[in-house]
């Protein structure tokens, strides 16, 4: 994202606490007592602009990283202050640590990472994009953890429009002209009303499995309604993968954990209704079309009047 | 014009289905057919059904359906200001009788060539088996098919929470049900139309408006004999 701060250009924007000195096990409550102030910050030489050092200890308490200790991921070096300033080159990266790590490897991050490589933003804007851009280490937590899929929605598709909302920041990493979202989704209905529900990612990665990293062009996403509303609507193995089996043997309708929270026009529907309707409808027309012969042949056996 | 006394050859002319009627009948039965084919289309959307493609599928099922709920205010209003409401209001007396007759030529008198139990008059222009039906389905089912419709347009609109499920879902569900109800009325109603004394008979008179009933067969039931003199015309055939 924004450079990292070079040396010589550093403004604080707010006043140190003297060091005091803390024990190994409460490392962090060290960190923060400096970088939960919201205000820690400084104005970045290059782009002029504020670059925050802003932590924030409650979503780092609840992030999927909780159990680490600052200095896990960064250098012990940030033990002192100042910091040290060659540890201002840090370049810390996911992969880092989770390229081969067994313990997690439900969530296949070499495959993942191999993906993220694929995708038009590291295809076009190579470096300048990682896994960073989307992913705030600090607040980390992946939604399959979050029951609430209103939220899950809210909170990965703020990851995008904190850039595809904002000029500032799209601008920052390119040269292109700023493409108006509502504008590029004109041929959707109600858009506003589809970002509350379904995920950017829904229509702009591959149907995989599994959510893929590989963000596709433009040209390529998914511009079918009766991808989500038909019956095996996508978002089944997309957004509601976690959610789906339980949900679906509770109310015995199709789809009933789309319907938990909304209805899906196509993807929302009732096996034992839809079946019964075709049944009573096939009963009528057959009975009708007996009552119609039976008049028919009455009315041959009275001598055709 | 002298006038002829009742003959085997004179029917009777009755002015039933006023032109708003019509119009009213023919466009709500185009646009029913409409949303019944677009209704299908979005439920049992798919990507290989054959049906109408999606996203034409709802803006036409959109469009006609607000047509519909203005053509229906259209009913009311022209029902009230007619007078044609009466039609639909069931006897106090009788009624039961009457759906029981008209039930029992339908499964047995048909088929042995026995007259119809009732005839359309200036007065009750409806058996009384097509009161019920036409009163349950233009007074009860149109409005809550119209009334889900207008909510799943504008979903802000429903109630929060249904029996303690999300708001949207149950209007579709209660829209599905109705419209699927209705398809059935329609099914049977095309059906019972044809069962006039000839097969398009009942359809003519609905484009028409006059309505013909031989005026011998009329005399022999006493019931509905106040006729308006007026509609005492000699066939020509
Ligand atoms: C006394 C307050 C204070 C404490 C305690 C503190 N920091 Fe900092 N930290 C700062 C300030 C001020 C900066 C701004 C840049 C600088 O001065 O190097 C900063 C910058 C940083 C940076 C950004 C470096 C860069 O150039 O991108 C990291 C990472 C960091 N601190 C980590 C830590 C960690 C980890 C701890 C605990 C082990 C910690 N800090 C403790 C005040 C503090
Ligand atoms: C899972 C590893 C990890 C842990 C644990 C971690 N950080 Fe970081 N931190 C990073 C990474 C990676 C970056 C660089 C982010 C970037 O490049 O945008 C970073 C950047 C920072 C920065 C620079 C400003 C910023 O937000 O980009 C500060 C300050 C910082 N960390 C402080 C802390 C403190 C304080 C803690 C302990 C509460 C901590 N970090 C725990 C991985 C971690
Ligand atoms: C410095 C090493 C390091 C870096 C960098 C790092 N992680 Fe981790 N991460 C860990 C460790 C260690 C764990 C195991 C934590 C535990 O077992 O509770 C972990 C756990 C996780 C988990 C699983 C959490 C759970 O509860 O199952 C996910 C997902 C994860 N990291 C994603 C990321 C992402 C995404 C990034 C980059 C934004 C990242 N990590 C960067 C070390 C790191
Ligand atoms: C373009 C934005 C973007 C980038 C870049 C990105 N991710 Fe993600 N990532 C997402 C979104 C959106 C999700 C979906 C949120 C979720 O399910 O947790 C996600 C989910 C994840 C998950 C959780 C997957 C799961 O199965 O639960 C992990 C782990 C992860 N990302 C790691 C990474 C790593 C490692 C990188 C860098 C190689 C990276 N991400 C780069 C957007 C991004
Ligand atoms: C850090 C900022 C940032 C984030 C976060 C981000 N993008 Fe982008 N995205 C860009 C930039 C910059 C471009 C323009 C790349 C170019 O064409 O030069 C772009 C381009 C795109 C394109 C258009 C590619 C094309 O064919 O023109 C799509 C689609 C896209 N992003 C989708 C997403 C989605 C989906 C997410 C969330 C998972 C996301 N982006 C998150 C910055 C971001
Ligand atoms: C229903 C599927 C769908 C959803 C949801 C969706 N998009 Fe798109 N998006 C598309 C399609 C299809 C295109 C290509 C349109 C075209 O080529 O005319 C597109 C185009 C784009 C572009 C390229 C714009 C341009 O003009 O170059 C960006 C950026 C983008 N989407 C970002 C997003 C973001 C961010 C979100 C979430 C807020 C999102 N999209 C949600 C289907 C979707
Ligand atoms: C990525 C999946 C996805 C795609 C693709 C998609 N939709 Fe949707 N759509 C949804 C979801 C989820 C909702 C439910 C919103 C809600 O809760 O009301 C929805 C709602 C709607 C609604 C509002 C219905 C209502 O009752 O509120 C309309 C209309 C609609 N979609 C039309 C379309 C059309 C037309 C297309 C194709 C151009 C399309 N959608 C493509 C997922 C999708
Ligand atoms: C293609 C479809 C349709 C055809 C061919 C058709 C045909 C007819 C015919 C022939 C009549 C006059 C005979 C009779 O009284 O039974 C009639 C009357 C009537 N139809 Fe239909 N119909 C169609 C659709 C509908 C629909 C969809 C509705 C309502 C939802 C409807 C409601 C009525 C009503 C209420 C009357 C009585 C009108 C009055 O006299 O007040 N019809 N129809």
């Amino acid at each position: 994202m924004a450079g990292q701060p070079s040396g010589s250009g550093v403004v604080l924007l707010l006043g140190l606490f003297l060091l005091s000195s803390a024990g190994a096990n409460s490392e962090n409550a060290f960190c923060f007592r400096c970088h939960r102030m919201e205000t820690l910050g400084y104005l970045d030489p290059e782009t002029g602009e504020l670059v925050s050092l802003f932590v924030d200890p409650v979503a780092f308490g609840r992030s999927n990283h909780r159990e680490l200790s600052c200095v896990d991921c960064h250098d012990p070096g940030f033990g002192e202050y100042p910091h040290p300033s060659s540890l201002q080159a840090e370049r810390l990266d996911c992969r880092n640590c989770h390229q081969e790590n067994q313990e997690l490897a439900e969530y296949r991050f070499p495959e993942l990472i191999e993906e993220f490589q694929a995708s038009v933003h590291v295809r076009k804007l190579g470096d300048r994009f990682s896994c960073f851009s989307c992913h705030e280490p600090h607040l980390f937590r992946v939604t399959r953890q979050e029951p609430n899929v209103q939220r899950v929605v809210e909170t990965d598709n703020g990851i995008c429009l904190s850039c595809h909302a904002s000029p500032i920041t799209f601008r920052a990493l390119t040269d292109r002209e700023f493409p108006e979202l509502i504008r590029s989704h004109r041929w959707l209905p109600n858009a506003q009303l589809h970002w509350r529900h379904v995920r950017c990612v829904e229509c702009h990665t591959p149907h995989t499995e599994r959510l893929s990293h590989r963000i596709l062009p433009a040209e390529e996403a998914e511009q079918n309604c009766v991808a989500c509303h038909s019956r095996n609507s996508i978002l089944l193995t997309k957004l509601y993968r976690h959610r789906t089996q339980e949900a679906r043997e509770r109310l015995g309708f199709v789809n009933s954990v789309i319907l938990n929270d909304a209805y899906l026009v196509g993807a929302t529907r009732n096996l034992l209704l839809d079946r019964l309707s075709v049944v009573l409808f096939g009963l009528t027309v057959l009975g009708l079309g007996l009552h119609g012969m039976g008049r028919w042949l009455a009315r041959r056996r009275q001598g055709g009047r | 014009m002298a006038r002829a006394a009742p003959t085997r050859r004179t029917v009777i002319r009755l002015y039933l289905y006023p032109l708003w009627l019509r119009l009213w009948h023919w466009s709500n039965a185009v646009l029913f057919l409409v949303l019944i084919l677009t209704g299908i289309s979005m439920h049992y959307a798919d990507l290989t059904s054959p049906w109408v493609p999606f996203r034409v599928a709802r803006v036409l099922h959109n469009l006609a359906g607000i047509l519909l709920a203005l053509l229906y205010l259209g009913f009311l209003i022209g029902n009230a200001v007619s007078g044609n409401w009466r039609y639909y209001v069931p006897p106090c007396r009788g009624l039961f009788r009457g759906v029981r007759k008209q039930l029992h030529y339908y499964l047995v008198g048909i088929f042995r060539g026995e007259p119809h139990p009732f005839h359309p008059s200036e007065r009750s222009k409806f058996n009384p088996l097509q009161q019920v039906a036409y009163l349950v389905v233009m007074y009860v089912l149109m409005p809550l098919l119209v009334g889900t419709g207008v909510l799943l347009l504008f979903p802000e609109w429903a109630p929060e929470r249904v029996l303690g499920w999300g708001g949207v879902w149950p209007m579709a569900v209660a829209h599905s049900g109705v419209a699927f109800l209705l398809t059935l009325f329609l099914v049977a109603h095309l059906y019972l139309a044809t069962t006039g004394e000839r097969v398009a008979e009942n359809f003519c008179a609905m484009v028409r408006g006059w309505h013909e009933v031989a005026a011998a067969e009329e005399a022999d039931d006493g019931k509905d004999a106040l006729l308006d003199p007026k509609a005492l015309e000699p066939s020509d055939r």
